[in-house]
């Protein structure tokens, strides 16, 4: 059989981001990959140095779109760690309650653009068309549809009455049985899903391991490593959700973890929005941030994100250095494409749910 | 003496072993935080394979210059079980450090990164090969490049044209 080389990328390979792939392909199978990246490293920690602690509230949400909520979170959470800061607990809920939109938002996205790759366009339309009600509370509650500016240091700078908080309530009541009774069953039951995906991609448990792999992608493999439930961070401790999980490692496995996900982040948004006490949501002033060192690391959509922050007692960082969990997927690529038919690469690829601007910073 | 019994118990009991400085911070969700600096950084993979041993997953590598002296600190940041341990040595002008790939695969990039942006010698690595900047820029240090926020504030036009007619008349 000819062996071949097959560029692909950097241009279009199932999303709008740029990234490299260059095959060795045996006839139709993958023999082996080789990535390159870097076509969107902007040096954005060099940039957070020359900036004050408030400002890199803002630059640090505009790493990425999808996950913009997760990064000044941590960030702000590697702030209050140094400061010795107790953020309040309104806020806490309030963050969660961001968190949880954000992350519904963007595993409609990626669940409907494997339908889309499929070829299963009424598919495509279907999510998408769901995913705008979390699209509309964005814009609704937060004034934005993908950069929320939820989160400030001690707290959030958004607040929720009870005519919101009854709002959101109608339109979880709208989305829940739309990915309960219609979304999840298809992909679930339906052929052309299946036979597009089951067997398609996949990775082991213990390669996870290797990997260091986290989030959908290793729990659908089931590796369980949700770090709402293993370092319990805001007020997820308080709250009842179960961590999703799915054995077989394939492309499928992924995008069900994602639809459990959505389900179980519907169900802590409505425990959140009961149990919401009053009281602060942030505190006031701005703090002087002393000398020291934290980490932190909350649960992006796509898994655990990481920050390192170190201060020497000024007004900006010393060294912020982030890392996101599409930094280790990516590398597990050639693991999952091992052996795969070239037809079904942007398939594997969707299914890790890459993001590439918060890889490459 | 008691045998320890808990996740940050054994994790502390693990890192107090470490040939360094140790400070450990209770976490309120009844997690540990622990911060470690070796005190040579030939120790860096026998304290990987201690955490190895521990269930510790490497999360981040962090490298920073050293404001002080010359050279850099790297730090190693794990998670164990939701406990957060940093290994941190320094790497002085000239020096190496050695990898930690065969003991944590996923070290890889990390490596790749921090030698592109920091020119930080490292043994034991199969291949140097960059991860994101190109390949002509290999080793240097991010110092050296054209930082993007001048050029994002446009000063980088006079500077730019400044080192290249530079580099121009050097030739």
């Amino acid at each position: 059989m000819d062996t071949f080389q097959i560029p692909v990328g950097p241009l279009h390979v199932a999303l709008e981001e740029p990234m490299y792939f260059r095959l060795d392909v045996d006839g139709e199978r993958v023999a082996a990959v080789e990535i390159t990246a870097g076509h969107v490293h902007r040096g954005i920690e060099h940039l957070t140095e020359r900036r004050n602690f408030w400002q890199n509230i803002v630059l640090t949400e505009r790493v990425c779109s999808l996950c913009s909520n997760s990064h000044p979170q941590t960030y702000c959470m590697t702030v209050e760690a140094i400061a010795g800061i107790e953020v309040p607990v309104r806020a806490q809920y309030l963050r969660v309650i961001a968190d949880e939109v954000k992350r519904v938002a963007s595993h409609m996205f990626n669940v409907a653009i494997l339908a889309h790759i499929v070829g299963f366009e009424s598919l495509f339309m279907h999510v998408m068309e769901a995913r705008e009600i979390m699209q509309d509370v964005k814009e609704t509650i937060f004034g934005n549809r993908m950069d929320i500016a939820a989160n400030t240091i001690g707290g959030v700078k958004y607040e929720l009455d009870d005519a919101r908080v009854a709002w959101l309530v109608d339109q979880l009541d709208r989305l829940e049985p739309v990915i309960v009774g219609e979304i999840a069953p298809l992909y679930r039951t339906d052929r052309s899903i299946l036979s597009r995906t089951r067997g398609v991609g996949v990775i082991g448990r213990q390669d996870c391991i290797e990997y260091g792999l986290v989030g959908p992608v290793a729990r659908g493999s089931g590796l369980d490593n949700d770090i709402r439930r293993l370092a319990p961070y805001a007020v997820y401790a308080d709250l009842d959700f179960d961590v999703v999980t799915e054995t077989d490692g394939d492309v499928w496995s992924r995008a069900m973890v994602r639809l459990g996900e959505i389900r179980q982040s519907i169900g802590i948004l409505r425990q959140c929005l009961a149990k919401l006490p009053k009281g602060p949501s942030s505190l006031p002033g701005w703090p002087a941030i002393p000398a020291g060192e934290a980490v932190a690391k909350t649960e992006a959509p796509r898994g655990e994100v990481v920050y390192y922050l170190k201060t020497d007692g000024s007004t900006m960082p010393q060294r912020l250095k982030w890392r996101v969990p599409s930094y280790m997927n990516w590398d597990a690529l050639g693991v999952m494409m091992k052996d795969a038919r070239i037809s079904d690469i942007p398939l594997i690829v969707n299914s890790i749910d890459p993001c590439i601007s918060c890889t490459e910073r | 003496m008691t045998t320890p019994t808990s996740n940050a118990e054994i994790l502390l009991a693990t890192t107090n072993t470490l040939p360094g400085t140790v400070e450990a911070h209770p976490e309120p969700n009844g997690l540990v935080t622990i911060w470690v600096r070796l005190a040579d950084r030939s120790t860096l993979a026998a304290g990987c394979r201690s955490l190895k041993a521990v269930g510790a997953r490497l999360s981040m590598i962090t490298a920073m210059p050293d404001v002080a002296d010359p050279g850099h600190f790297i730090a190693y940041h794990f998670d164990v079980a939701g406990s957060t341990v940093t290994l941190t040595v320094r790497v002085g002008p000239g020096e190496t450090v050695e990898t930690i790939v065969p003991i944590f695969r996923n070290a890889d990039w990390h490596e790749r990164e921090f030698v592109e942006l920091y020119g930080i010698g490292m043994t034991g690595r199969m291949s140097m090969r960059t991860l994101f900047l190109d390949e002509e820029s290999a080793g240097r240090r991010r110092s050296e490049l054209i930082p993007l926020s001048r050029i994002a504030n446009a000063a980088s036009t006079k500077d730019l044209w400044e080192q290249l007619e530079a580099a121009k008349e050097a030739q």
